[in-house]
């Protein structure tokens, strides 16, 4: 029943209309790393890349949260929920279908992304070839499966919001929210640490804040090895697993507060 | 009717909007007080990072296309403070980006911002092992913004290790071997020395030690001359005047052919 709910998921989310707008979003971002390459004085594949590697990671985020939306939010907002829950199933087979349906799907749309990423910087050169060649093989695979995991937690959070939200946008706005400050909150703290430029204020302000809500936010930075692809400097191994580990528990207890709040979910 | 209407209500709207215009005129004139130019376009890095929503990679290539954008400015221009602000947050999010230390390198330092192109330099040489480009500009600033050869030649070396031809490398030491001479000759000549064991290439080799040897002998030549000067109140006028006093017994000879000029002999304090 499960993998039934998987893949009426990835049915309805390949035919939702906001993956259609999410995935324009997505496409757009890969064109602008192409145009962005001709601004570049020295290595315009490499900033081909380089914008195309955050076009991916924001589209997937995009996309992912567009698919929460349109597999579990409005399902509940329209109440087309109601016939699949009168079933004698359980709740939760339901909600992990739909999220394994929602990773699924993020895991098909970064390969094609990634493939097409691939395929752009081959031809972003712009006419100008700079001796050295980027490191494209393990490095950008790992990067990509890498940017998968990190939509993959922040799918977690935005359906934990959607089980308790009373709005549709509610799981949206602060997924996005949640992606910014996971992807922040390792550069930011390094800054603090770095002496902010200066700003002692600032560093008083912060760092005591920011120092306990590290907790609390996962540091999603940790996942984004793109240096290894651009520039061929290899990333700490501990580190990314370490953050892995980070990234496992974290959605794992983000899953179950979504199945408890579902399965006592009053639903009028 | 309709048509005394149309005659009032037409002048009406023309006359509002000539108004309009001439507010809209007086107000474009007016400076906007308060703040610096370069504090109304510049955010702070945490602030770029979150418009970037949290990737520091797109925050640091939106900062190098700005600096792209903004072109240059006049001398003293606040352009320069504001693009020396964005490549330094540039270099802290994203150390390795290409264009960021290639526009720092090639502008920065000549508009008076050597110290943060230098820490653009740096963050480059971390995050790009294996470019020779970064360290050869930060060789550079040494040599020419600080006035330090013997550390400008140090780094020039670490350049020349990066390049993957014999030849270019040859030529990138050859250069760090001459730096290092318009600084102390004793640092110099030990430079040399480490150039010549560092090379694979015999006749380069031959080449480094003599001219280690020679940078040696200058070095000599120069602590005598300054005992000239001290005792007699004026520089030598020539080589042969060390000679001619009994400060030294004969002028060494050059191991590279062309002997000392009193040029090279007298240049102190450097």
């Amino acid at each position: 029943m499960l993998l039934r709910h998987t893949a009426i998921g990835v049915i309805s989310g390949w035919r939702g209309r906001s993956f259609q707008v999410a995935g324009m979003l997505a496409l757009f971002m890969l064109v602008a790393a192409l145009l962005a390459a001709a601004f570049s004085a020295r290595q315009p594949q490499t900033v081909a890349m380089d914008v195309g590697l955050s076009g991916i990671r924001l589209g997937l985020t995009f996309l992912v949260l567009a698919w929460t939306l349109e597999l579990i939010a409005k399902e509940i907002d329209r109440r087309t929920v109601f016939f699949v829950l009168a079933y004698p199933v359980p709740r939760w087979s339901y909600l992990l279908g739909r999220i394994f349906a929602i990773w699924l799907l993020a895991l098909l749309a970064g390969i094609f992304l990634a493939l097409l990423l691939y395929i752009i910087v081959q031809y972003a050169s712009w006419g100008y070839q700079y001796p050295h060649s980027m490191n494209i093989g393990w490095s950008y695979i790992v990067t990509i499966a890498l940017y998968w995991i990190d939509v993959v937690l922040i799918s977690c959070f935005a359906v934990a919001v959607a089980t308790i939200a009373t709005s549709t946008l509610m799981p949206m706005l602060m997924g996005i929210m949640f992606a910014a400050a996971s992807r922040m909150i390792g550069p930011v703290l390094d800054y603090l640490r770095s002496g902010a430029g200066g700003d002692d204020q600032l560093v008083r302000g912060f760092s005591p804040v920011l120092s306990k809500l590290y907790y609390f936010v996962p540091d999603l930075d940790r996942l984004d090895v793109r240096y290894w692809v651009l520039y061929g400097n290899l990333p700490d191994v501990t580190a990314t697993l370490l953050s892995l580990g980070v990234v496992a528990i974290y959605s794992m207890l983000l899953l179950l507060c979504a199945i408890y709040a579902f399965n006592r979910r009053q639903f009028v | 009717m309709t048509r005394w209407r149309a005659l009032i209500i037409l002048p009406g709207i023309l006359v509002f909007l000539s108004m309009y215009v001439a507010i809209v005129d007086r107000l474009s004139m007016r400076q906007r007080g308060g703040a610096a130019v370069e504090a109304t376009v510049y955010v702070p890095p945490l602030a770029q990072l979150a418009f970037s929503l949290g990737d520091k990679y797109l925050a640091a290539n939106i900062n190098v296309f700005r600096v792209f954008m903004m072109g240059a400015g006049a001398e003293n221009s606040p352009v320069y403070a504001l693009a020396a602000r964005l490549q330094l947050d540039a270099a802290y999010f994203n150390g390795g980006h290409e264009d960021n230390y290639y526009v720092a390198a090639a502008i920065l330092p000549w508009a008076g911002y050597v110290r943060d192109a230098d820490y653009i330099l740096e963050m480059a040489m971390q995050n790009r092992p294996w470019d020779n480009l970064p360290p050869f500009f930060r060789a550079f600033s040494e040599l020419h913004f600080h006035r330090n050869p013997s550390r400008a030649a140090e780094i020039l070396v670490t350049a020349a290790k990066k390049l993957p031809d014999q030849g270019q490398r040859i030529s990138m030491e050859s250069l760090a071997a001459q730096w290092a001479e318009r600084g102390n000759l004793i640092t110099a000549a030990r430079m040399q020395r480490l150039l010549a064991q560092n090379t694979g290439n015999p006749a380069f080799r031959a080449y480094l030690s003599k001219r280690a040897i020679r940078t040696e002998r200058l070095a000599y030549l120069r602590r005598k001359a300054e005992q000239y000067a001290k005792f007699f109140g004026h520089p030598i006028e020539s080589p042969n005047d060390l000679v001619r006093t009994k400060l030294i017994a004969a002028l060494p000879e050059d191991p590279l052919g062309g002997g000392y000029t009193k040029a090279e002999i007298i240049q102190v304090g450097r």
